[in-house]
This record gives structure tokens, C-alpha cells and sequence, in this order.
């Protein structure tokens, strides 16, 4: 600063204050820059944006509406009320003296009123201080005295209550007159309204969005928008739903609307896969937005009249709203050039839209999520508790958002400048993975409705035993270990050179096996690694051969005919669970593929297990398919027949004894000393070590997750617990040297886990012992993808018990069921439940109307109900839709656990899957549950003999028999009438439930759509083919099918037709 | 060009690893005071910031170290640097300037004028004002462009790697390497709060008051500068630049690997003595065993200000001795020890790098490590 030469000065004051004004100026602009900084947030723009486009489809709306008022109707309306105006104009003296009386009138109540209020609570003053006094008060005169003067009080506001009412009553009258004289004009003032009710409504709503200076401007203005902006945050507060912020739980708060302004509105639904909106007012909007961008270029591009005539032709566009402009333009410009800019422009004003727009979309599934009538309406859950995400924030960045892809990070990062967030724990779930917290509040369910991928995530993760290794509440110690029992191995595989092979790698021999290989990988395949691994694998196969059980099979006395065994083995259902992938039959992935098993099992074997599985595995979920004694043998004898090609067992490895040596000191070196350890190993001979080092690498590599083994009954899971793996923080996860390769999310790393489970390995130098041991499953993209949803559910819970899905004993019947069927595999012949049946893809009718198997390598989405056509359903296992209402449950229980013949025209049987009373009352139970009900009160119907003898002509008009068999006797399948297609009917008494059938009569498309049982009864129409006469029973329709129901109760019999071979 | 930029940033890595950098602020420390004529005459002194400046710019270019310098808490710290070596070098740049003048008869920069009295109003008031605007400006500027520095939610679960103390402390944070934290937390930090409190009262030497001066006061300004510069701005940039994850060492272009492995095989004195050079078992009783740490630690404290006064140690001896003449005993004994004091930090942290040293005197029994 400036300092001068005059001795009283230090420095020149003119200079100070120019700089004390620049000084003042800087503080000026920053103080502005800061107030505005402050007031311009990117939300306000976008509730401006939407306030515009919101207006605009209201006024579209309100359009619609006028034109929808009937004209010459309106008109006649609008004369009558000019009448009534004409008519209040000409006795306007009259009316104008009656609201001059009326409001004279009103004045003087008011005082009148006033009067009498006030003396009122006067009044009450004195009765407290008479109340006082008497209390005080000594002799009778005193009080006479006192009450006489209240007296007087009291009928002083009597009267003035007096005069009040009768002034009010006056003024009644004085209403009525005025009322009597408008009368009529409002009358028809009101029918008006009532004929343009829409448009007032539109008007009204308008009205509060309309632009407004004070609104727009004055409450908005900065700093004045502290008191009550138009613009302003909305927000929820959730209750019972809290966030966790370590130190607290604070009730939740989700500020998603601020931008998403037209989640929960109809109006904003959009298209899945195009992302347009669907409402029509929505969608003329858009166009007329677009056309407001493109007017200036047509103005600029095309000249004078052309381009006249052109807006001309888009404003009548507007009108048409399944007109695009583009369409327009591609019909009336014809320079190629010109329209070509167009185009390029349109397309630049439409993704300029899509911009702007696309946080307006309705939620995609409204009527499951955010509106009142959903079950998850937004009040109740908000938005954060499924998407996850920072719902405080209003920021797009920091909401954390995220993308669902690569690509649309891009676009982000290109329109809000999007990057990927830190500093905060629970990022938005991308939106394919949303399903994750359905389970959240779901969990108790096995299957949850509508969420496709979590249930698909749940299944594989079952299916593959992750829960074997990796304790997971709710399935470890719960379902059986997904492996068969390995106690009894040797008996079953006799060759240890091939039990060596198929642990190295067991998709060697079988491609699509479920047991994940261990070896051989990326960060066990160094040399030095795979010869310690192989004498591991030495050691397993030792142990397993050393501790096992005797199993004898049953003896087979005979060779089989591979031919009949082929057949049999194709139609008796055995490729309802097992594939054959070698003959181009692999529908079902349940059990293992069997191409070239008789490279693998003995002959004598497989018959035994199929003569009876639970001999030789009591817990093996193979049911019995009561094969006989020759039907086993043809069918072993065309399996063993199956080898696989190229296929010769390699020697296992000799035993090194140097390295076994290692492997145990490795294994026991931190539980044992030196010397100790020295006897030790000195103490046991070489086949001794070898065990003890399968014995560790049992326990290592975590068999026994999978497989029942001896010495491992109590071993637990090895792994990372994952029940709440989705709540694992990012920085609790080992990325390794991958540094650069993969996004350090953790979806990223998940699927990177699950895709090569050794990859965290990668660059790392360590010793053996410290290697990655998850082995490779060869989970394919998708499957990833339902496994990451599976994985992201598996979250800490804190849900409130008040917003969670209710367990109930039906929920609970149902799950349980559920997990069985699963895990029996009902649904590999069944449909139900919206899923299973494919076993139908093997099946089509052929010329003589008999089922007829092809092979078939399945349908990527298969749906019983849409590729199933109807004859072929006659011939393949039954649909179990309605079940719970369908089958009386004693018939069903004790169907269950020993089935008998009900369709004689299968090719295919009903296994016995040894079902235990409660398992099969679990069965029975589900079928309930899945219906709504509980099982309740079992009652026995009474059926009507006389109306049972009408049922009986009917039976007979109705043909019944021509597709139903109604016999007692055992019926070969061979002698089944080839029109035969549905169940025996005379175990309908059993069977069924009476008010089934007449339900089943009645509409049988409703309950079974696509089924084969003509309508014979139209009740709609009062309409029956099987009276068109109307004779019997008066042509009443419900007493004809409960004259059917009662013939069909009363004519049964509880034996079905059986044969050897009883196809059910 | 790629190459060299890489090699000039591994030079950089290695000239900032605690031993060499702490070794080379104590030679500028020194260096400064003995070539003061030289280093500040401005052009020198320029071109050097300007240098120092540039080399910043050219750290930037690195995203590691831009990710550590543009980081809202470091902002300050960086400006801390720069605004710290202009003053130094300000105060330099006029005791240089006094000195000639001293030496050629001429009257010190602060005596011109000193006869001119103005009034507080406005020469005073009006420009603190003034500026008192600008900083005001500055700072919703600051608030404006550099974001508060929030973070995720604290967890007790998940706290954050590396952690560290407020910047200001991060000099303290530092000792906590090489002290026991009862030492570095609380005695030390008592230690400097006295010891600064007590400097107007050690300190009786006129020389100095109202002017500024290097020859005149060359021990003090060192001492100072010691103290100050290196052994707590120098620190809190250690702290903060080059203090990554698990509060390893990180050269400033480095990535902040976690996975970066401490080492630790620090040994105690007693464990260096008995096990490394009598290769013989420790002793069982503490006190058996810390003996020799003991002794150090009472020879360093206790006998070591004598020996200065009494063993004429060349030039040092005679230096100490008329200091002791000049202050009083009572005065250089409490200056001495407060001295000690400050110097073991560099001490240990040269015992430390050089023979593993963990603690002089380790004895947990009853919670105390030196």
C-alpha cells in the first residue's frame, strides 16, 4: 500500500480508500457468488422442467376432456343457464333489495349475537363468585339475598339469547328469499358444472401450477426462499424403518421425489424396452416438446411458403399423436439432404429430451411399489430401503447413484458429471440387481413372487452347495449337503484310479457336473504346487477307500435288453431328473448327466440303486420308480452300454512319500513341536501318512460341505460366513494387485470371486499352505448375475418386524413344501407355482393319439402353459395348478406315500419317494398355502341320490368316458382307448373335492388354462350342451354339474386300475 | 522425457524417506544460518522458491501425489509450506541486511522512520480493516470452490486407514514412531508448552529486541529453527504427505498401497545389549535389566550438562560454559535439559534407523518406556 513521505501520514489516505472500495467491491461479488451458489441447485431445474411438461399434459388432458363433453348437450345447458341470467337480470330490483335486507339482516345478529356472548360469559363470571359467596355466606337471608341477585343476572342472558335466536331465524328467512330468486340460475349453473365436471377438476389443477410471478419469481427469489418456496425439497420420513449410522439409527429419510417427480404417477409409466412414455397426454407432450425444438430449423431451412405450410402440417400433428414427426418429415420433405439434417437434428432434440426427461419415468412396476393401493406403497417404504443409496442427498452425485452398466456410466459422466462414489458404505443397488433387498423383508419366503433373479440366485446357490462351505443362515444345517454320502464309495466305484481322475477334475469325465474342480487351476498349477495337490489327492482317495461301509448290491441274475432298457429308460421318467446330453436329451439338470456312466458304475450297481436308491444312500432325493426286476435290468444293461468316448482312467500318481511327509508337517506343524511331530510321523508307517494327509485334505478342501464322509460328522463349513456378506464394507475386501483391471466395487469383485475363484491370488507370491482354495464352479454370465442378487440380499437386517412379509403358518407350510418339491424335483415333471414341467418337451402325440417321446435339449424359457399345446398335456404328468383345492388330502396323503394307477394312458410313472407322514402332510400342506388356505376342517361330503341319478343321464350325454376312464379294473396300457386322455373317474368319489368339481365343470380354462376338458356348461348364457332341451332340472345350470358332482361321489371306488407296469 | 520425469520422481522417493530428509533439514537448518549472506539475496532466494514452486507444479502432474496435495485438509498444509519458507526467508533477508549495516556503522532497518509517530486512526485501523475485507473475501471464495472435506458415517468397525491427527499435530503424530505415547503424547507436548512459556525467562540476552539479526543470534535463530521448522513443520509434512496406510512410509509419488507390509523388528536396548552383544538370556528383574538404559538415560540428562560446563570439548565446551556464566546456573540448567529433551527426538530417530532401537528403557511392568 501506498505510504507516503509526509511525516503525519504512514499511508496516503486517498490511496486506501480506492482500495478499501476495491476491497468492498471483491466482498460485494463473493457475497453474490455465494448467495447464488447456495440458491442454484440442480433439483430446482429439474421441478421446473417438470412443472412445464406437467402443465402441458394437464392442458392436453383438459382438451381430451372438453372434447369429450357432448356438444349439443352443452349447448342446451349453456342456453339454459343464459335463460336464468336473463331472468335474474330482470328481477335485479328484487334481488338487490333482498341482499341489502339479507345483509342487514346479518349485521344485526352479528351484534345480537355479540350481546348475548358476552353476557353469557359474564354470567359465568358471577356463578363463580355466587358459588364463592354462598359458601361464605351465614344465614338464610344472605343467601336468599345472593341467589335473587344471580336470578336476575341469569334471565337477563336468557333474554338476550332470545332475541339472538329470533334475529337468527330472520336471517334464515332472509337467505331463503334471496336463495328462491337464484334459484334457477344456479341450478343450471351446477348441471353445467356437472357436464364439464373433468375440465373443472383440470382447471383446478392447473391453477396451482400455473405460472405466477409471486410463485415463480417472489417465493423463489434467493435468500426470500427461506420463508415458502414453491421449489422446494420433498421428502419422506419412513416409519419403522431406520438407517444405520454406526454410532445411531435415525428414522429414514428419502429425498428421491425432489427429482423423481413422476415415480409414482400413471402418467409417466414408460415403455421396458423402447423407454418412451406410454400415456398418451404424456407422450403428445414429448412430441410437442420436440416440435417446439425443431420449428426454428424448419423456418431456417426450409423458405418462406414451404416452410409455412410445413409448421402448418406439424401443428396438426399435435392432433395426431400415433404420428411421429419423423414420419412426417420422411413423407413431405423431399431433398434428401435436407431431411437428413432434420433427422440428425430431431434425433439431437430427442436425446436432449430423454435428458431432461428421464428422471420424471414412473417406476416400472406400480402395481406392485409406490402407490397406496400396492402392497409396498411409498409412504410405508420409501425409496432407499430396496435401491440403497444416500436418500438424504439431492445432488445426482450425491445420491450415489448407480449405473447399470459401462455405458450408462458414460452417459452419466457425460450428463451430471457422474464419477464413482466414495465415501459412502451403501451405494444405489443398480437396478438389475434391485431384487436383492426383496429378500430384506422376504427372506422367510423360498420363492419370491416377481423376483425372478433372487429366486434364480437362491435356487443355484442351493443347487451348488455354496451353503456347504460358506454357512449362510437359513440354508446351512437346513437342507441335505448337496453331494450324495461318500460312507459307502468303494462299493460304487470300484477303481480308485478313476475316483483320482474325477476329483483333479471332475468336469473331465463329466462336463456339466456340479462338483467344482479344486485343481489344476491358476494358483495352484506351478509345478511344485500340482505334485504336493496330486499326493493330496492320493491321500483323499486313500482315506475315502479305507473308511467306507459294505454295501452289497442286489444281485442281477440276468443281462437285460439295452433296447427295451432305452425305451424305458426314455419314457418311465428318468429324464425328468437326469439328462443324456450324449443322445440330445437334456431338458433336466436335477440329477447328473449319465452320458458314458458305464464308464463309471458297474452294472449290478445302477440296478441296485434303481431298484432301490435308499439302500445304498438313505438321504438321496432319487425317488423309486418301482422298476421290476427286468425293467432295472434293461435299463442298466442300456447304461452300462453308454461309455464315454476317448475315455481311459489314467494312472493316479505313485506315492512320494518326501512330499507326503510335507504335506503333514505342513498340516501339523502349528499343533505339534518338532520332536513331538518327528515321533509322530516316525510312528506311522506309509499307508498311515498317506490316509492322515487325505484326512487333512478332506478337512483342507471342505468335502464334507458336500458329502456325508466318514470321520467328518461334525466338520463345519470353512469358508467366509455369507449371511451378511452383502453388508461387508468395500475396504474389507482383498483386490490383490488388480489394481487397474477391475472396478473396485464390491459387485465387481464378487463376480470376479465366483467367475475364477483363485484370481485374488493373482501376482501374489505365496507359500502353499496360504493358497485360495474356493474351487471353480464355471458359473456362466447369467448365472453370475443371479448369484450377485443372491449375494447383495444376504444384508444385516434391521428391518422393523412390522414392515416385513408376516410368517404364518401357511407362508410356512408353503416354504417348506417348496424346498422339498425343489429338492425332489417335483417340478421336473409338474407344473405349478408358475414353473416346472419340462419333462412335457419330450413328449408330442402321434398319429394313433399315444404319446410318443423325441429327444429334446429344452427351451431356454420354457413355460408349461404357453409351449405345451393340449392333446400332448393328456399324455405327460399333470398340471398341479388349483391342487389345494382340488384333491380331498386323505387321498392325496396316502397317494403320496404309495401312488396308485390314475392315468393308465402315461408312458411315464408317479416315483414312491418314501415319504414319511409329515413329509407328505408338508406336501398336502404346501398345495394348501399355495392356494391361501390352511388345511381347516376335513368334512365328508353327503351327496343327493336323487340328483346323482340325474348326474348319471348326464354323464352319460356328456360322453364322459370318451376321454375318461371310469373303471374298476386293472387296464394295461396297451388296452387303453386311444382317446383316453384324462383320470380314472371313478376315483373321483376319493379324490376330488366335491365343490372342485363343480368349480372344474363350470369354467375349467379358469382353473387349468389350455386344458383339454371341453365347457360344457355356460352358465353366463344359462346354456348347456348336454340339455339343450332344458329338461332336466328345469335347465338350471349349477344344479346340473352338482347332479354331476354327486354321480361322480357317489359311483366311486377307492381302487384304481393296476397293472406291473402302472403308468399313474 | 517420460523416463526422466520417472527418474526425478524416484530421486524424489528416495530424498524423502525419513533418513535422508530429516538429515538433509538439519544440514539446511545449519546451512542456512552459516551461508546466510549468500542464499538471500532475493534473486537467489527467488529463483530457489520459484524452483521449489515449479517442482510443486511438476508434483502435481502425478496423480498420486495430486490426489494427497489437492486433498481439502492438505490445501492449508501446502500454503503452510510456501507462506513458511517466504517468512523465513523475510526474517533472513533482514537480519542479513541489519548485519551489513551494523558492520558498516548504519543505522538498522527498524530505526529509520522511528522518530515519525501517526495516529492508530486511521494508519492502522483503516488497513487491518481493509485487509480484514480481503481475508473475509478469501475465505467464502475458499468456502466456495474447496468443499468441506465430509466423509462417509464414522464407524467404530471401519476406521479410517491411515489415521491421523488434526494437521497441526501431526509433528506429535510422528513421534508417536519413536516414543511410547505416554513420552510422546504427554510428556513431550507438556515439555514444549513449558519450555516455550519459559523462553522469556531463560533468555535475558538484549540482543535482537526490536530488529532483526543473524550473527547476533545465530544459536538461538538455530536452535529456533531446529525446534520450529524441522522437528515440527518438516514433520507435519512427513505427516501428511508421506504417511500412507498402516502409517508406513510412502514417498510423495507413491500409491498408497494397503497391502504394504510394516516392519517391525525393533528391538530394546536391554535386547541389543544382553541377547544381541553377550548373547545371553535378559536378566529377570527389570531393573537388572534396564540398568544400562537407565544410566544412559540419567548420564544424558544429569551429567552430560555438567561435562558441556566443565570439559572443555574444543570450542563447544568453552560455548556451553559461557553460556552458563552469561544465563546463571539455574537458567542453563533448565535450558540444558529442556535442550536434551528436544534433541533425544532426533536421537532416537538416528538410533532408531540405524540399530532398530525401540525403547533406551523398556519396562512394561510398571508401564514406562523411554
Amino acid at each position: 500500500m501506498a505510504r507516503t513521505n509526509r511525516p503525519d501520514e504512514a499511508y496516503h489516505i486517498p490511496t486506501l480508500n480506492f482500495w478499501f472500495a476495491i476491497s468492498a467491491i471483491v466482498l460485494m461479488i463473493t457475497s453474490v457468488w455465494m448467495v447464488w451458489f447456495d440458491y442454484d441447485r440442480s433439483w430446482k431445474n429439474v421441478q421446473r422442467d417438470f412443472q412445464r411438461i406437467e402443465r402441458d399434459r394437464l392442458e392436453y388432458e383438459k382438451a381430451q376432456a372438453q372434447e369429450e363433453i357432448k356438444k349439443e348437450e352443452f349447448a342446451k345447458l349453456e342456453a339454459t343457464l343464459e335463460k336464468a341470467e336473463a331472468n335474474v337480470v330482470a328481477q335485479q330490483e328484487d334481488i338487490e333489495a333482498s341482499r341489502i335486507e339479507l345483509k342487514t339482516q346479518s349485521d344485526v345478529l352479528y351484534l345480537a349475537k355479540q350481546n348475548y356472548q358476552f353476557k353469557k360469559a359474564d354470567l359465568a363470571d358471577k356463578r363463580y363468585a355466587l358459588e364463592h359467596d354462598l359458601e361464605y355466606a351465614k344465614t338464610p337471608v344472605e343467601v336468599k339475598k345472593l341467589k335473587d341477585a344471580f336470578a336476575v343476572e341469569d334471565q337477563a342472558v336468557l333474554d338476550l339469547e332470545k332475541i339472538f335466536k329470533l334475529e337468527e331465524e330472520k336471517l334464515y328467512f332472509a337467505q331463503t328469499k334471496l336463495d328462491k330468486l337464484l334459484a334457477a340460475n344456479k341450478a343450471a349453473q351446477a348441471a353445467l358444472d356437472a357436464a364439464q365436471k373433468e375440465v373443472i377438476a383440470y382447471n383446478k389443477r392447473l391453477d396451482k401450477i400455473a405460472p405466477n410471478f409471486f410463485n415463480d419469481v417472489f417465493r423463489d427469489a434467493p435468500l426470500l426462499d427461506f420463508m415458502a418456496p414453491s421449489l422446494r425439497i420433498k421428502q419422506r420420513v419412513i416409519p419403522d424403518i431406520r438407517d444405520d449410522y454406526n454410532f445411531a439409527t435415525v428414522q429414514k429419510e428419502d429425498r428421491c421425489e425432489t427429482c423423481h417427480l413422476g415415480i409414482a404417477n400413471k402418467s409417466y409409466e414408460t415403455d421396458a424396452q423402447t423407454g418412451r412414455f406410454l400415456s398418451e397426454s404424456t407422450r403428445v407432450v414429448f412430441e410437442h416438446e420436440v416440435i417446439d425444438y425443431t420449428k426454428d430449423f424448419i423456418e431456417e431451412a426450409l423458405s418462406g411458403d414451404d416452410a409455412k405450410y410445413a409448421l402448418e402440417e406439424i401443428v396438426t400433428l399435435q392432433e395426431k399423436p400415433e404420428l411421429s414427426i419423423e414420419a412426417w418429415a420422411e413423407e413431405n420433405i423431399e431433398d434428401e439432404g435436407r431431411r437428413g439434417e432434420l433427422m440428425e437434428y430431431l434425433a439431437d432434440a430427442r436425446e436432449d429430451l430423454r435428458k431432461e426427461t428421464a428422471q420424471f419415468k414412473a417406476h416400472p412396476n406400480l402395481d406392485l411399489f409406490l402407490t397406496s393401493k400396492s402392497p409396498h406403497p411409498v409412504e410405508t417404504y420409501g425409496c432407499t430401503v430396496c435401491h440403497e443409496g444416500r436418500g438424504h442427498a439431492v445432488d445426482f452425485d450425491r445420491v450415489y447413484h448407480t449405473p447399470e452398466n459401462a455405458e450408462e456410466a458414460a452417459r452419466w459422466a457425460e450428463d451430471y458429471n457422474w464419477h464413482v462414489p466414495h465415501y459412502w458404505d451403501w451405494p444405489q443397488l443398480p437396478a438389475k440387481y434391485a431384487e436383492a433387498s426383496c429378500a430384506k423383508c422376504h427372506d422367510a419366503q423360498v420363492k419370491v413372487a416377481g423376483a425372478e433373479k433372487y429366486n434364480k440366485g437362491r435356487e443355484l446357490v442351493e443347487n451348488s452347495g455354496c451353503f456347504g462351505c460358506h454357512k449362510i443362515d437359513g440354508l446351512t444345517n437346513v437342507l441335505r449337503k448337496v453331494g450324495p454320502g461318500l460312507d459307502k464309495y468303494p462299493s460304487k466305484v470300484a477303481d480308485k484310479d478313476f475316483a483320482f481322475a474325477w476329483i483333479w477334475n471332475p468336469k473331465h469325465f463329466r462336463p456339466d457336473t456340479k462338483m467344482p474342480q479344486f485343481f489344476d487351476l491358476e494358483n495352484n498349477s506351478a509345478p511344485e504346487f500340482k505334485s504336493l495337490n496330486e499326493q493330496e489327492v492320493r491321500g483323499i482317495v486313500a482315506y475315502l477307500y479305507k473308511n467306507s461301509d459294505s454295501y452289497t448290491p442286489e444281485a442281477l441274475n440276468m443281462s437285460g435288453n439295452p433296447q427295451s432298457g432305452k425305451q424305458l429308460f426314455e419314457e418311465v421318467g428318468c429324464l425328468a431328473c437326469h439328462s443324456m446330453n450324449d443322445a440330445k436329451q437334456s431338458v433336466a439338470d436335477h440329477g447328473p448327466d449319465l452320458s458314458g456312466i458305464g464308464s463309471k458304475l458297474s452294472q449290478e450297481w445302477m440296478y441296485s440303486w434303481m431298484r432301490n436308491p435308499k439302500g445304498y444312500f438313505a438321504k438321496t432325493h432319487m425317488p423309486s420308480l418301482r422298476l421290476s426286476k427286468n425293467e432295472a435290468a434293461d435299463i442298466s444293461a442300456y447304461l452300462i452300454s453308454l461309455k464315454k468316448k476317448d475315455w481311459n482312467v489314467a494312472k493316479m500318481p505313485t506315492r512320494d512319500e518326501a512330499l507326503q511327509e510335507e504335506l503333514l508337517r505342513i498340516a501339523l506343524g502349528n499343533s505339534m513341536r518338532r520332536t513331538e511331530l518327528n515321533d509322530y510321523l516316525g510312528g506311522l508307517d506309509a499307508e498311515e501318512r498317506e490316509l492322515q494327509v487325505g484326512e487333512k485334505a478332506i478337512g483342507k478342501y471342505g468335502c464334507a460341505g458336500c458329502h456325508d464322509i466318514k470321520g467328518f460328522e461334525n466338520a463345519g463349513p470353512i469358508g467366509t460366513e455369507l449371511t451378511t456378506w452383502g453388508s461387508k464394507l468395500l475396504n474389507k475386501l482383498d483386490f490383490a494387485m488388480m489394481h487397474g483391471e477391475i472396478p473396485h466395487t464390491k459387485i465387481a469383485w464378487f463376480q470376479e470371486k465366483v467367475d475364477d475363484p483363485r484370481v485374488y491370488d493373482r501376482g501374489k507370491v505365496k507359500a502353499f499352505p496360504d493358497l485360495l482354495k474356493m474351487p471353480r464352479f464355471g458359473f456362466n454370465e447369467d448365472e453370475i448375475e443371479v448369484l450377485t442378487t443372491y449375494i447383495l440380499s444376504r444384508v444385516k437386517n434391521d428391518i422393523s418386524d412390522l414392515r416385513k412379509r408376516a410368517v404364518d403358518p401357511e407362508l410356512a407350510a408353503i416354504q417348506e413344501g417348496r424346498t422339498m418339491a425343489r429338492q425332489l424335483n417335483c417340478y421336473g415333471c409338474h407344473y405349478f407355482d408358475d414353473e416346472g414341467g419340462d419333462f412335457a418337451l419330450y413328449w408330442t402325440v402321434n398319429d394313433q393319439g399315444q404319446g410318443e417321446f423325441t429327444s429334446s435339449s429344452g427351451r431356454a424359457h420354457f413355460d408349461y402353459l404357453e409351449h405345451v399345446p393340449g392333446p400332448t398335456r393328456g399324455h405327460v404328468p399333470p398340471l398341479l395348478l388349483d391342487q389345494g383345492n382340488k384333491t380331498e388330502p386323505q387321498w392325496l396323503f396316502s397317494f403320496l406315500k404309495d401312488p396308485i394307477m390314475l392315468r393308465p394312458q402315461l408312458k411315464m410313472r408317479m416315483p414312491t419317494f418314501g415319504f414319511d407322514d409329515a413329509e407328505a402332510n408338508t406336501v398336502i400342506k404346501m398345495f394348501a398355502g399355495i392356494e391361501g388356505h390352511d388345511l381347516g376342517e376335513i368334512s365328508s361330503y353327503q351327496p343327493d341320490v336323487s340328483l346323482a341319478l340325474t348326474g348319471h343321464e348326464l354323464f352319460q350325454r356328456g360322453k364322459c368316458t370318451q376321454c375318461h376312464l371310469f373303471t374298476d379294473k386293472v387296464v394295461s396300457q396297451e388296452n387303453v382307448p386311444k382317446t383316453v386322455v384324462a383320470p380314472n373317474l371313478k376315483l373321483s368319489a376319493q379324490r376330488l373335492q366335491a365343490q372342485w368339481i363343480v368349480r372344474w365343470l363350470e369354467d375349467p380354462q379358469s382353473i387349468m388354462p389350455g386344458a383339454n376338458m371341453p365347457n360344457y356348461f355356460d352358465t353366463e348364457n344359462n346354456f348347456t350342451v348336454l340339455d339343450q332341451d332344458a329338461k332336466l332340472l328345469g335347465g338350471d345350470m349349477h344344479k346340473g354339474m352338482q347332479a354331476l358332482r354327486d354321480y361322480l361321489k357317489l359311483s366311486g371306488s377307492s381302487k384304481g386300475g393296476g397293472g406291473e407296469r402302472a403308468g399313474l | 522425457m517420460e523416463a526422466a520425469s520417472d527418474t526425478l520422481k524416484m530421486i524424489i522417493n528416495k530424498i524423502c524417506e525419513p533418513e535422508p530428509f530429516f538429515i538433509l533439514m538439519v544440514l539446511w537448518c545449519f546451512a542456512s544460518v552459516i551461508w546466510a549472506d549468500k542464499w538471500v539475496k532475493p534473486k537467489i532466494a527467488f529463483t530457489m522458491m520459484g524452483a521449489f514452486f515449479l517442482l510443486y507444479l511438476f508434483s502435481l502432474t502425478d496423480s498420486n501425489f495430486y490426489s494427497i496435495a489437492t486433498k481439502g485438509d492438505n490445501i492449508p498444509i501446502i500454503a503452510m509450506l510456501f507462506m513458511s519458507v517466504y517468512f523465513t526467508w523475510l526474517g533472513f533477508w533482514r537480519g542479513v541486511e541489519n548485519d551489513k549495516r551494523k558492520a558498516e556503522g548504519r543505522p538498522m532497518i527498524e530505526e529509520e522512520g522511528k522518530e515519525v509517530k501517526v495516529l492508530v486512526w486511521p494508519h492502522l485501523i483503516y488497513i487491518e480493516f481493509i485487509v480484514g475485507i480481503f481475508c473475509t473475501a478469501l475465505l467464502v471464495v475458499w468456502s466456495i470452490v474447496i468443499m468441506a472435506p465430509l466423509e462417509e458415517p464414522a464407524s467404530s468397525a471401519a476406521t479410517p486407514n491411515p489415521s491421523k491427527a488434526p494437521w497441526y499435530f501431526l509433528g506429535l503424530q510422528e513421534m508417536l514412531v519413536y516414543f511410547d505415547p505416554w513420552m510422546a503424547g504427554v510428556v513431550a507436548p507438556s515439555l514444549i508448552i513449558v519450555g516455550l512459556m519459559a523462553i522469556p525467562y531463560l533468555d535475558k540476552n538484549p540482543k535482537g529486541n526490536g530488529y532483526y539479526t543473524i550473527k547476533e543470534r545465530w544459536f538461538a535463530i538455530s536452535f529456533f529453527n531446529f525446534g520450529y521448522l524441522v522437528l515440527w513443520m518438516a514433520l507435519i509434512f512427513l505427516g501428511t504427505v508421506m504417511r500412507g496406510p498402516n502409517w508406513n512410509f510412502f514417498g510423495p509419488f507413491d500409491y498408497w498401497d494397503v497391502h504394504k507390509q510394516p516392519v517391525l523388528n525393533n528391538l530394546n536396548l536391554s535386547e541389543l545389549f544382553f541377547i544381541k552383544t553377550l548373547d545371553m538370556g535378559l536378566p529377570e528383574h527389570w531393573l537388572k535389566r534396564e540398568a544400562l538404559g537407565i544410566a544412559l538415560t540419567v548420564i544424558y540428562l544429569f551429567v552430560l550438562p555438567v561435562l558441556f560446563d566443565k570439559v572443555p570439548f574444543f570450542k563447544i565446551g568453552e560455548f556451553f560454559k559461557k553460556m552458563r556464566i552469561e544465563m546463571g546456573a539455574v537458567r542453563y540448567y533448565t535450558f540444558i535439559f529442556l535442550f536434551l529433551t528436544m534433541m533425544s527426538l532426533p536421537i532416537k530417530m538416528v538410533l532408531r534407523w540405524t540399530v532398530n532401537l525401540k525403547y533406551v528403557v523398556a519396562i512394561p511392568e510398571y508401564f514406562f518406556n523411554i
